[in-house]
C-alpha cells in the first residue's frame, strides 16, 4: 500500500465527521469550512431517503424520521456505489435495528418495503419475456405474465391506509406489483389471500388458471364453481391491466 | 472526436433533450452510476438519447482517492455499461467519496501529499488497464485543504504525469477554489499540464458567505467564469465543452442560450486559431 497510515487516518477522520457530525481537528483544515462537507453529504443521503420514502417521510413524526436517518448515516456503512439503490440499505437497517418496535410504529417495516419495492420494480433490469401469442383460452392455456413483478405480503395494509389509521388493522394483506411492459409504469393490484395463492401457483408452477383455482379451492376448502367465476373476472382484470401478456406458445 | 458544447443529461430534462430538433447540444454527458443496473422506462430513455447524441460519461462513485482497495465488482459493471453506451470520454473526480468501505456520495478532498499522489496514480493506472480506456480526472472544488503538504496544482500535475491520465479541466471549480482559497485562477491554470486537457466542464455556483462559494451546479454561469473560460481555451487545443446543470434546472431555451454563448466563445477562439494556423502553413 502506497498510502501512509497517517494519510489514511486523516481521510477517515474527515469521513467520520461527515457521518456523525462530531467535530474533529484536522491538521491544516479550515475548521469553519469543514461543516460544508457534513452538510453536503448528509443532505444527499437525507434527500435520497425522503425521495424514496415519501409516505414515510410525510406521515412519520419529523423528529423520529430525522433520528432514524441520523442513526443510519452515522452507523451504517453504505455499500452500494449507486446512490439511487442506497435506500434499500436504509430499509434493511431499520428492520435490523428494530425501529418498528422502538418507535411504536408496527407498520414501519411494511411501509418502507412497500415504498422501496415500487422503485425496485420500476427500475429493475429488463427481464426476458418468453414468446407468447396474443389469442388464447384464459382459463385453460398456460399464461405469460410480465416478468418484472412481485407478490407482496404485509401485516398492515400500507397500500390502502396511512399513519395512525394502520394501527388497528393488523392482518394478512397481499398486493401484486408489476411493471407494465409497454409503458414501464408500475401498477398495484390488491389481492385476496385466495388469489394471491392462485397467482403464485400460476407463476411458480406454471399451472393454468383453471388448475390453479382448483388447487387453491382445495387448500382453502371453498367451492370451486364459485371460485372459478370470481377467478375469471380477476383474470380478465389482469389482462386489462397488462399483467397477463398472452398465452404460452 | 466530438467537438463543441454538450449538455448534462438529467432525468428532469431527459424527454426535452431527446425531442430537440433545433439548437441541439453537440453531445450529452451522464453519470454511469445514475443509470447502471437499471431497466424499464429510464433505460429506454437513455438508449433513445444515446442513439441521438454522442455520449460522454462522468463518474461519481469510483472514488479514486479512497484509502481502501478499488471496487472491482463496480469496475466490472462499469465496463459492461461502457460496452453498451460507448462513451467517447470517461472522466472522474480527483477526490474520494468512499472511505473505510462506506460510500458518502459526495466529493471529499484528498490530502495534497506525496503518498496520496503515489496511491492515486497507481489506482488510476489500474482503472485504465482494467477498463481498457483512458481516464480523465477532474480538478474538484474544495472548501478546505486537508493536511496538505503541497499546493493543489502540484498535486494534480504530478498525478497526471505519474498515472498517464488525461485532465478534465473544470473552469468553474478553478474559479471557486481561487475565490475560496485566495489564489490567482489564471496562474493556477497556467501551472497545470494543459497539453493533457481532454475535456472541459462549465457550470454555475452559489456564494454562501462573503468568503465562500459552493459549487452547486444550480445557477447560470457568471460572467467572470465565462471570461476565465475564454482565457483558458486560448491556451489549449480544441476539446469538448460541457454545460453542467444539476439543480434549479431552467427551461430548455435558457440552457440553449448558455450553450450558444459557450459555443460562440469556442468558435471565436478556436476557429480564429485555425485560420491563423492555415495562414502559417
Amino acid at each position: 500500500m502506497l498510502l501512509k497510515q497517517e494519510t489514511h487516518n486523516i481521510q477517515s477522520k474527515l469521513a467520520d465527521y461527515c457521518k456523525t457530525g462530531v467535530e474533529v481537528e484536522i491538521k491544516g483544515a479550515k475548521q469553519e469550512r469543514l461543516h460544508h462537507y457534513r452538510r453536503l453529504t448528509y443532505n444527499i443521503v437525507k434527500g435520497a431517503l425522503n425521495t424514496a420514502y415519501p409516505i414515510a417521510h410525510k406521515t412519520i413524526d419529523e423528529d423520529l424520521w430525522i433520528g432514524m436517518i441520523d442513526d443510519y448515516y452515522a452507523n451504517h456503512k453504505m455499500n452500494t456505489p449507486l446512490v439511487w439503490k442506497m435506500p434499500i440499505e436504509f430499509y434493511e437497517f431499520v428492520v435490523e435495528t428494530g425501529y418498528a418496535d422502538t418507535l411504536g410504529l408496527p407498520y414501519l417495516d411494511d411501509l418502507l418495503y412497500f415504498e422501496w419495492i415500487e422503485i425496485e420494480i420500476h427500475t429493475m433490469v429488463d427481464l426476458e419475456i418468453p414468446d407468447f401469442k396474443e389469442e388464447g383460452d384464459l382459463l385453460n392455456d398456460k399464461l405469460v405474465v410480465t416478468p418484472e413483478h412481485e407478490i407482496l405480503s404485509f401485516d398492515y395494509p400500507v397500500h390502502k391506509f396511512k399513519g395512525a389509521e394502520l394501527l388497528d388493522k393488523e392482518g394478512s394483506y397481499f398486493v401484486l406489483i408489476f411493471r407494465k411492459h409497454d409503458s414501464g409504469a408500475v401498477r398495484f393490484i390488491n389481492l385476496s389471500p385466495f388469489f394471491a395463492v392462485t397467482l403464485q401457483n400460476i407463476i411458480e408452477q406454471q399451472l393454468t388458471f383453471r388448475h390453479s383455482v382448483e388447487a387453491t379451492s382445495k387448500v382453502f376448502g371453498v367451492n370451486y364453481d364459485q371460485s372459478i367465476q370470481h377467478g375469471l373476472a380477476f383474470a380478465n382484470d389482469l389482462v386489462a391491466q397488462g399483467f397477463i401478456l398472452g398465452y404460452d406458445v | 472526436m466530438v467537438s463543441g458544447v454538450g449538455l448534462g443529461f438529467r432525468r428532469d430534462i431527459a424527454k426535452k433533450i431527446i425531442s430537440l430538433e433545433d439548437n441541439k447540444p453537440k453531445f450529452i454527458e451522464f453519470a454511469p452510476e445514475n443509470w447502471m443496473q437499471m431497466g424499464g422506462y429510464w433505460r429506454k430513455k437513455l438508449r433513445e438519447a444515446a442513439e441521438k447524441y454522442p455520449v460522454m460519461c462522468h463518474g461519481l462513485s469510483l472514488s479514486i482517492g479512497s484509502p481502501e482497495e478499488l471496487d472491482f465488482e463496480f469496475l466490472k459493471e462499469l465496463k459492461k455499461f461502457f460496452d453498451e453506451f460507448k462513451p467517447e470520454v470517461y472522466s472522474e473526480h480527483l477526490s474520494y467519496s468512499k472511505c473505510d468501505n462506506a460510500h458518502l456520495y459526495d466529493l471529499l478532498p484528498i490530502p495534497f501529499r506525496q503518498d496520496a499522489i503515489d496511491h492515486v496514480s497507481e489506482r488510476i493506472r489500474i482503472v485504465q488497464d482494467y477498463l481498457e480506456r483512458p481516464l480523465a480526472i477532474e480538478n474538484v472544488s474544495y472548501y478546505t485543504p486537508v493536511a496538505a503538504e503541497m499546493d493543489e496544482a502540484s498535486f494534480i500535475t504530478q498525478i497526471v504525469e505519474k498515472s498517464g491520465c488525461n485532465l478534465l479541466l473544470d473552469v468553474n471549480n478553478v474559479y471557486v477554489n481561487a475565490f475560496n482559497h485566495n489564489y490567482d485562477a489564471k496562474n493556477f491554470i497556467k501551472s497545470l499540464p494543459l497539453d493533457r486537457v481532454r475535456y472541459i466542464h462549465m457550470a454555475g455556483h452559489e456564494q454562501v458567505s462573503p468568503d465562500t462559494i459552493i459549487d452547486t451546479h444550480g445557477q447560470p454561469i457568471i460572467d467572470p467564469v465565462f471570461d476565465l473560460f475564454e482565457w483558458t481555451i486560448e491556451r489549449i487545443n480544441p476539446v469538448p465543452i460541457l454545460l453542467e446543470r444539476d439543480f434549479n434546472i431552467p427551461q430548455m431555451d435558457e440552457l440553449q442560450a448558455e450553450i450558444r454563448k459557450l459555443q460562440s466563445i469556442v468558435d471565436k477562439v478556436w476557429k480564429k486559431e485555425n485560420v491563423a494556423e492555415t495562414r502559417n502553413s
